[in-house]
Order: C-alpha cells, then sequence, then structure tokens
C-alpha cells in the first residue's frame, strides 16, 4: 500500500461520470467504437458487461493482407443477442470462396434491420485485366432499412434488370463500380429521400442526369478511362446546396435547375466546364453569360493562375459570392509573384476569403 | 459570444412582444439567463419544441432547473453556432471523408465545440442534451467521448473516466477468455 498523494486522493475523489450516464447513452457510445474496442469495453466493469452484448454493432471487416479472419465473425453474428448496425467489409482482392462467405454472413438474422452497409475491393482489377466480381446477391436484402451504403470495386447487380428501391437511404457511394448508366440512374430513382450522392471513377456511365426532390449534396470524380463519367446534367434538384468535384479528368457540369446550389468545391481550371443555364464558365473564364447566378456563395477552384479580370469576371457572374478559394498551382505561383499586382493580391496565394465582395 | 450578449440585453429584449422575437430566454438552475436562437431552439431540441409549440416559453426566463449555468451556457452556444453554421462543404478536401464517414459524424466545427470542453463540462453537456432531447448534440458528445476510448486500453481507460473495476480475478479471467479475439492486434 503506497502513500495517497495529493494527485491520486484528488483522483480517487473524482467522480465516475460515464458510468452514470443511462443505458442508451452508454450504448451509443460504444456502438461508435471499432469493433474489437468496442467488444473490450465489457471488462470495464460490470456496469459495462452487457452494454456491448445489447448495443447496435459497427461491424468492420477488413481482408487487407490476405487474413480476415482474426474477428470471429460467426461467433458475433450468431451468438450476440444485439443488432448490427453498420457493417463494413473491405478487402484489398476478393477470391470467389471470400465472396461465397460474405454472402453467408449477410444472410444472417444478426443483420436484419442493418442500416449503414459498405462493401469495397480495392482490387484494380482493371488494371490488372482481372474481371471485377459481382457483389454478393445478399445485399439485395437490406434495401429497405439501409440509410447510408457504399458501393466499390465490383460488378452492380449485373442481372437486376434495373429494379431499385430504398425508401429511407439518404447517402449513396458509387465508386469503382461495373454499372450500367440505365442501373445507376435507376438506383438514383428509387431512392426517394436521397440527401448526398458520391459518383468516383465508376466504368459505364458516360452521361448521368441527376433529377432528385431532396438531394442536397453531389459530389464526382472521374479518371481516365473508357466508360467514364464525361458529362453530370443537374436537371432538376430544388434542394442542392453544394456540388464537390474530385480528382480525375474533364467532366462538363451542366446546371438546368439548382436554385439554392450555394457551394462548388474543386472546379479545375482546365478540366472542369461549368454551365448554369445558357452561362458558360471554364476555369475563370466565362465563355458565355447572359444571366447571374445568385445563388451561388461559396466557390473553391483548383489549379488555376488567379488574375485580377478572372475575379472580377467570377464576382459578376456569381453576384452573392463570401467565400472564394482558389488553389494555385506552383507554377503560377512564381510567374504571380513576378507580377507587377503581388503587392496588392499577394493574399490570394493561398485562400482568399472576399466577404465584402456582396457589393461589387 | 452570443451568450455574453444574451445576459446583457435581456432586460431589454423582454420588452419585446413574444410573437415579434425570434429569440427565446432560458434560466438556469442558478438563476442566470441566457438567449437562443428560436429557430435554432426549436429545430435541435425536442423539448424545447414542444414548449415553443405549447405556449410555455416565459418571457422572463423558462425555468430549467435540471441544467446549471456553465451546461445551458454551451446549449445555447451550440444552437446559436448551429443557426449561423455555415456549410462545411467548402472544407472538405477528399472524396474521402465525403460520404464514407460513418452516418452521424460530427462536423468540423461540432468537433471542435466539444474539444475545447472539460471532463466534467462534457458530461454536463451530455446529461443536458439527454434531458433537453437534443440528438444531434448528444450525437456529437457520445462521438467524443467515444473518441476519448478508442484504441486505449482497458486500464488507460478505467484512469480516464474513472471506472472502479468491481469483477473478482475469477471474473476477469473469464471475460479475458471469452474476449481473447479482441484483446489481438491484427
Amino acid at each position: 500500500m503506497g502513500v495517497l498523494t495529493r494527485a491520486k486522493k484528488r483522483r480517487l475523489e473524482e467522480e465516475d461520470h460515464i458510468s452514470g450516464l443511462p443505458d442508451v447513452i452508454l450504448s451509443d457510445i460504444v456502438t461508435l467504437l471499432p469493433t474489437k474496442d468496442g467488444a473490450r469495453t465489457q471488462i470495464l466493469s460490470s456496469r459495462f458487461r452487457h452494454i456491448w452484448r445489447s448495443a447496435p454493432l459497427n461491424l468492420n471487416v477488413e481482408h487487407l493482407d490476405g487474413h480476415l479472419w482474426s474477428l470471429p465473425i460467426f461467433r458475433i453474428l450468431y451468438k450476440r443477442p444485439g443488432p448490427v448496425r453498420r457493417f463494413t467489409v473491405l478487402f484489398n482482392k476478393a477470391s470467389a470462396a471470400d465472396l461465397r462467405l460474405v454472402d453467408r454472413w449477410l444472410r444472417s438474422h444478426t443483420l436484419d434491420g442493418l442500416q449503414e452497409l459498405e462493401f469495397h475491393s480495392y482490387a484494380e482489377h482493371r488494371l490488372m485485366g482481372v474481371p471485377p466480381r459481382p457483389l454478393p446477391a445478399s445485399a439485395r436484402r437490406f434495401s429497405s432499412t439501409l440509410i447510408a451504403a457504399r458501393f466499390g470495386g465490383c460488378v452492380f447487380f449485373p442481372d437486376d434488370g434495373g429494379v431499385h428501391h430504398y425508401p429511407l437511404l439518404k447517402k449513396l457511394t458509387l465508386s469503382n463500380l461495373d454499372i450500367s448508366e440505365t442501373s445507376l440512374h435507376a438506383m438514383v430513382a428509387g431512392c426517394p429521400v436521397l440527401e448526398s450522392l458520391l459518383l468516383l471513377n465508376n466504368h459505364g456511365p458516360t452521361r448521368v442526369k441527376i433529377a432528385s426532390p431532396t438531394i442536397r449534396s453531389i459530389g464526382v470524380g472521374s479518371f481516365w478511362g473508357c466508360g467514364r463519367l464525361k458529362q453530370l446534367v443537374v436537371e432538376d434538384a430544388p434542394c442542392l446546396e453544394r456540388s464537390l468535384f474530385f480528382e480525375g479528368v474533364k467532366i462538363d457540369i451542366s446546371v438546368i435547375s439548382a436554385p439554392r446550389l450555394g457551394v462548388l468545391r474543386g472546379l479545375h481550371g482546365g478540366y472542369h466546364m461549368l454551365r448554369f443555364g445558357i452561362n458558360a464558365l471554364q476555369g475563370t473564364t466565362i465563355a458565355s453569360m447572359t444571366t447571374v447566378v445568385p445563388s451561388v456563395r461559396v466557390l473553391a477552384l483548383t489549379q488555376m493562375n488567379p488574375c485580377f479580370d478572372a475575379i472580377v469576371n467570377l464576382i459578376k457572374c456569381f453576384p452573392r459570392l463570401e467565400e472564394l478559394y482558389i488553389e494555385v498551382p506552383v507554377w503560377a505561383r512564381l510567374t504571380w509573384e513576378e507580377t507587377a499586382l503581388y503587392d496588392r493580391y499577394c493574399e490570394l496565394n493561398g485562400a482568399l476569403d472576399i466577404r465584402s465582395g456582396k457589393s461589387c | 459570444m452570443e451568450v455574453d450578449k444574451g445576459k446583457g440585453e435581456a432586460e431589454e429584449t423582454r420588452k419585446v412582444a413574444e410573437a415579434d422575437r425570434d429569440t427565446v430566454t432560458l434560466k438556469s438552475s442558478d438563476g442566470k439567463l441566457f438567449e437562443v436562437s428560436k429557430e435554432a431552439a426549436a429545430r435541435l431540441s425536442t423539448v424545447l419544441a414542444g414548449m415553443i409549440a405549447g405556449g410555455s416559453i416565459d418571457d422572463n426566463g423558462t425555468d430549467l432547473k435540471q441544467i446549471g449555468s456553465e451546461a445551458l451556457e454551451n446549449v445555447v452556444d451550440y444552437c446559436n453556432k448551429h443557426a449561423n453554421s455555415i456549410p462545411s462543404a467548402a472544407l472538405i478536401s477528399s472524396s474521402i471523408s465525403f460520404n464514407t464517414a460513418p452516418f452521424k459524424e460530427p462536423e468540423e466545427w461540432e468537433r471542435k465545440f466539444v474539444d475545447r470542453l472539460s471532463h466534467d463540462a462534457l458530461f454536463d453537456l451530455v446529461e443536458a442534451a439527454n434531458f433537453l432531447g437534443m440528438e444531434r448534440l448528444l450525437d456529437v458528445t457520445c462521438h467524443k467521448i467515444s473518441e476519448m476510448m478508442k484504441g486505449k486500453s482497458p486500464d488507460q481507460i478505467r484512469e480516464v473516466f474513472n471506472i472502479k473495476n468491481d469483477y473478482t480475478k475469477e471474473e476477469l479471467e473469464e471475460i479475458r477468455q471469452e474476449l481473447a479475439w479482441a484483446f489481438y492486434d491484427d
């Protein structure tokens, strides 16, 4: 027995706030932990013993170096009384046997009511000349309960005839998928409450049309290759607030109706052509402009050589702009520093905040 | 800070007719007054929404006897920040953080909001959020607490949260065997 130091004594007198929380809140906290961390909370004290067993589980299965089985998946799926809320399966390279196993897991009743599903295979199958494998058919059985879904690196339900209905799905990510344009449109149309859609490097759809009464964010990115996305048409999106463009190559973006679109990020100076109705903008050059776009408040541009005329052009086009971010390429920074305008506009080298630009 | 304004101008705002006000005044257990955006309060708290709809909001400060002034100041600060938050999309730098994060992931400013809180203040805020039926604030605070547990050994977690290990040696051994898989590193 040691002597109680002042610090130790103070610690002993401190309260255990966490054990006093109601079960439902403690469950929420444990649910947010990675699978193993969550399970280990049982050993903290008897207060925690039953929490993990009944809390909705976030189950992560990562198969990155050829060993998938450090988690007793079947024991968790068949012996643990609580439900699974989020199931993540990430493969480095999925074999046919792996997929059969995942298919069996997905059929487990413990997963009934699953709210979030992530299935992603990282295999660079196309580069290696290996055909991508199909998404396990059992993944379809969660269509009525999923709120967030991410499918990647596989063939998206190849034989479904394009029928989808996901009545609760709010977040959808489709990346590195083999998917037909028809299937993609059917999928988006089958999500009546979709709020957020991310499409990255899919193989198949070259032109995507968005018409959704609920969508708030769209993110797109597309690399080289045949069958890649070349055009995004926002046909009718009354709630759309932000569009983000990620790494990749040229995409033409046409916005026909998105009256609340306030944030445009990642527009590439050389690659992206943006049209609002009949206005067309490429980089900071406005190809044709007859009306202004009042909804846009935040604009972030990449690989752009800033100059005073360009800023004036942008402010003319987006008169309500509150924030403008310009990522200047290295080669442009050198040129920029050499210009006579450097002293006056040197703060452009990085991010520029033009809240006062409203009056321009 | 918005809350300071709330305290200082409470007298003046009371004179304004209830129907015209876009804020409500809340009173902590120790009698301090705070002003909060009515729209944000109704949107973020089921309890306050019910009180506003039911007309049980007191012009002189609605009594919230279960909530101390420090926690209530944080609640009000959170609501007012929510009312004024700008779209965080502008700051998203990669596709990874766009859609793949867990569904209830806090926004960047919410993360910063709870990061600055002391241990005691964080737990007081959890209780206040629970009492007021503020689901989003509960998500944010629970997320912070889970971050404090993530990747730590049971001993480290007990130390951080002052949890008393009340198991017998035999019970501990039994649980440790049952959970052997959870103690292996990948």
